[in-house]
C-alpha cells in the first residue's frame, strides 16, 4: 500500500542504522504511524536537506509505503515553513509531542485531532496564555479520543451541575457530589466546572481545568509520568 | 535452532550494539570464531579494559579514563569561558576548528521528553554549580539547530539567567563557500535574522 502526499508534522525521531531516521509522524487520515527515512544522516546534499525538514512543528508532505507497521517514508517536502516557537511555547508543543505519541491510536483516522494540533501549533505563535491554549487543546483532544469529561451534569443520574455545589471527579465515571468540608485533590466547586465547560477561563478556572485535565490525561496515560513536565520551571 | 550455551550467550550478548539483529550478532559470533579468534580476544579484552576504565570527566562529563579530560586538565585554556555541546563527537569537531581556546561541558544528549531525557539527564544541575564555583564569565551554547537542540539552549538560558553570565549562541547560516541559491530556506531565514552590521 502506498498512500501519497499526506498532510504530516513530526511528532518524533530518533537514528536507526548509520545513516537513517526511525521518525514518528502524525498524519490527519492515518493517525500516528513510524517510518524509516533511509539514508537521510548520510553527508550528501540531498540527505542534508532532507533531515533538515524532519523536524517537529513543520508542516510537510509525506509519501509512504508498506505493509508492516514500520512503513517506509518514500518522499517529503515542506508544505509551509515551521512554526517559530521559542522557550515556553517551545516546551508546550513538546508537551503536546509526547502527549500525542503516547495517546494518539496509531494507523486510525485522527481528522480531528490534527485540525486541533494544526489550530494549537499557530495558537501558540500568538499572544494568548499557554495554559489556556493548552487546556482548551487538552479538552478537545480528550474529547475526540473518545475520553470526554460531562461538565454540566452529574454521572449516574444526569442531574444538572450548579455553580453553588462541590463535585468530586472519578474517572471514568464523572462527577459526583462531594459534601466533605476540605477541599481535596479531585475536588471541584461547581463554578469552576461550569466555567470550564464554558471555555471561560477565569483565574480560578484556569487553575482547576490544570488540576483537571491534569488527573484525567494521568488516567489514560497510566504510571509513567510525562517528561515534559519537568522543564517548565 | 539453538547453539550451545555460550554460543548463544556470545550472539545475544552482541545484540546490545546499536543496529545489530540477531542475524547480524550471529555472523559477528561465526565470524570470530571461526576466522578470528586473536581479534575476538583483543576484542574481548579492549572491551573490558574500557568498561573498567572510561568514565566521565568530574567538570565536563565527556568520557576519559582520567579523573579530569585533557581540555579540562590543560591550564593553559581559559577556563572562564564554557562552550555547552550536546556530544563528545561535538567536542572534536569544534576543536578542529582550531578557534576555540575554551573548556568544554558535554551533556550527552539533548532535551527530548518522548526519549524520557528531561534537564536531570543532561547534567544541567552539574553545569550550575561548576559556573559557580569556577567564576566562568561566558557560556556558549553550541547545541545543535534542531528542535530539541534549541529547547537545551533556552532551558539552559533560563536556568543561568540569575546567575550573571554571558550567554551566547553559536550562529548558523550560510556555510563557507556555499551558495545562496542551494541553502534551504531555513537556515536562509535564520542567516538574515542573525545578520551583522559591518558598516
Amino acid at each position: 500500500m502506498r498512500v501519497e502526499l499526506q498532510a504530516a508534522y513530526v511528532l518524533h525521531t530518533r537514528s536507526y542504522r548509520d545513516t537513517s531516521l526511525l521518525v514518528e509522524f502524525f498524519t490527519p487520515q492515518h493517525g500516528r504511524i513510524s517510518a524509516v527515512a533511509k539514508g537521510v544522516r548520510a553527508s550528501s546534499k540531498l540527505a542534508k536537506q532532507k533531515r533538515s525538514l524532519l523536524q517537529a512543528f513543520k508542516p510537510l508532505l509525506i509519501s509512504w509505503g508498506g505493509k508492516s507497521d514500520l512503513k517506509s517514508l518514500f518522499h517529503i517536502e515542506a508544505l509551509a515553513s515551521s512554526y517559530a516557537l521559542q522557550g515556553e511555547r517551545l516546551f508546550s508543543a513538546m508537551y503536546i509531542n509526547e502527549l500525542l505519541s503516547r495517546l494518539l491510536h496509531s494507523e486510525e483516522d485522527s481528522e480531528d485531532i490534527f485540525y486541533l494540533y494544526q489550530q494549537l501549533l499557530s495558537q501558540l505563535n500568538q499572544q494568548e496564555p499557554v495554559d489556556i491554549i493548552l487546556r482548551r487543546f487538552e479538552l478537545s483532544l480528550l474529547e475526540c479520543l473518545g475520553y470526554g469529561i460531562e461538565l454540566q451534569s452529574i454521572a449516574d443520574s444526569g442531574e444538572p451541575i450548579h455553580a453553588e455545589g462541590h463535585y468530586q471527579y472519578f474517572p471514568e465515571q464523572g462527577f459526583r457530589p462531594y459534601h466533605g468540608s476540605q477541599a481535596v485533590l479531585n475536588s471541584f466547586s461547581g463554578a469552576d466546572l461550569l466555567a470550564i465547560a464554558a471555555q471561560d477561563f477565569q483565574p480560578a478556572a484556569r487553575a482547576a481545568a490544570k488540576r483537571l485535565c491534569r488527573q484525567v490525561l494521568g488516567f489514560y496515560l497510566g504510571s509513567k509520568p510525562l517528561k515534559s513536565r519537568e522543564l517548565f520551571l | 535452532m539453538a547453539y550451545s550455551p555460550l554460543i548463544d550467550q556470545l550472539v545475544d550478548a552482541l545484540r546490545c550494539l546499536p543496529g545489530v539483529g540477531p542475524k547480524s550478532a550471529q555472523r559477528m559470533a561465526f565470524h570470530l570464531l571461526e576466522r578470528d579468534r586473536e581479534g575476538g580476544f583483543k576484542l574481548a579484552q579492549h572491551l573490558e579494559q574500557a568498561m573498567q576504565g572510561v568514565n566521565r570527566c568530574e567538570q565536563c562529563r565527556t568520557l576519559t579514563e582520567q579523573p579530569k579530560c585533557a581540555i579540562c586538565a590543560n591550564t593553559k585554556r581559559d577556563h572562564e569561558t564554557i562552550c555547552v555541546v550536546e556530544a563528545p563527537s561535538d567536542v572534536v569537531a569544534l576543536e578542529q576548528s582550531g578557534q576555540y581556546r575554551g573548556t568544554y561541558f558535554v551533556l550527552m544528549g539533548k532535551l527530548s521528553p518522548i526519549d524520557g531525557i528531561g534537564p536531570e539527564e543532561i547534567g544541567v544541575s552539574h553545569l550550575l554549580t561548576r559556573i559557580q564555583q569556577q567564576q566562568v564569565k561566558e557560556v556558549i551554547l553550541a547545541t545543535n539547530p534542531t528542535v530539541e537542540g534549541e529547547a537545551t539552549a533556552y532551558y539552559i538560558t533560563a536556568q543561568l539567567k540569575a546567575l550573571g553570565v554571558t550567554v551566547s549562541r553559536i550562529a548558523h547560516g550560510v556555510p563557507l563557500g556555499g551558495e545562496l541559491e542551494f541553502v534551504d530556506v531555513g537556515t536562509l531565514a535564520h542567516a538574515l535574522e542573525g545578520r551583522q552590521v559591518i558598516a
